[in-house]
């Protein structure tokens, strides 16, 4: 390879990794990206809301350990249903899961416009490796 | 999505094209998806693997129709082409893992494994 081919293969890999970056910025300046930081912020003064959101998920997390090993009960669950209700009812949280879900999705989003003209999925391709059902 | 992102994606997609290890994987696939041996393999794959798996769920799978099987997949693995593309293929891995890397850092969460489709175990 003549130092020449070199050099323009050391700018492409520039100019690409540049979009990169510039693509991540473009992320970070959507009204997605905003709505989901201040709503992180409004969740993270709020105690109430952090309060709620640790007895759900402390209530989920023995109800899935008893799930597993066949001895959850019919009223387990109703009481796992009636606390994500609950917790889906604190404004902080409906918006903070709601502002999360709209951002994750912009993200699938670019992706799939990215991925139809590639015409292979970036994401899925460029994504870690990870072990089975990780 | 809003336009200044889908201007942006445009651009990343288009330089993506100009890399010289995404230039090679398509050449590489192309010349692979049309090699006329490839394809006659991957027919008889196909064509073999259908009964194969009812034959299997059944218990009637004989030796024979086991060592036809493995004997296409060994001619499939050990062409020249597939070997090519696997190469090919993981230097475009390289690139798009790079690529993830600094659209990641900036945005300081994984991208792709946010962005990418949910997959059934092992897919």
């Amino acid at each position: 390879m003549s130092e020449e081919t070199i050099l323009v293969t050391q700018q492409v890999k520039e100019n690409l990794l540049e979009t990169c970056g510039s693509l991540g910025k473009s992320f970070l300046d959507s009204q997605e990206n905003k709505r989901f930081i201040s709503a992180r912020e409004k969740f993270r003064e709020d105690d109430e809301a952090k309060s709620i959101l640790r007895d759900y998920n402390q209530t989920a997390q023995e109800y899935q350990t008893k799930a597993q090993y066949g001895g959850a009960s019919k009223e387990e669950y109703k009481i796992v249903e009636e606390k994500n209700s609950a917790m889906l009812k604190n404004e902080t949280l409906k918006n903070y899961f709601e502002s999360q879900e709209a951002l994750i999705n912009l993200c699938k989003e670019v992706n799939e416009y990215i991925s139809g003209k590639l015409n292979f999925n970036f994401a899925s391709l460029a994504k870690p490796k990870s072990s089975c059902c990780s | 999505m809003d336009n200044q992102i889908k201007i942006i994606a445009d651009q990343f997609v288009n330089r993506l094209f100009a890399v010289p290890e995404i230039i090679s994987y398509n050449e590489t696939l192309n010349n692979y998806e049309n090699n006329e041996e490839i394809k006659s393999l991957t027919e008889k794959y196909n064509s073999l693997a259908v009964d194969f798996q009812r034959k299997q769920y059944d218990g009637t799978l004989t030796q024979e129709e086991i060592n036809d099987m493995r004997s296409v997949v060994d001619k499939i693995r050990s062409h020249p082409l597939e070997n090519e593309l696997q190469n090919k293929q993981n230097e475009l891995l390289r690139v798009l893992q790079e690529c993830n890397d600094e659209i990641s850092s900036v945005l300081n969460m994984d991208f792709a494994k946010i962005a990418a489709p949910s997959s059934s175990c092992c897919s």
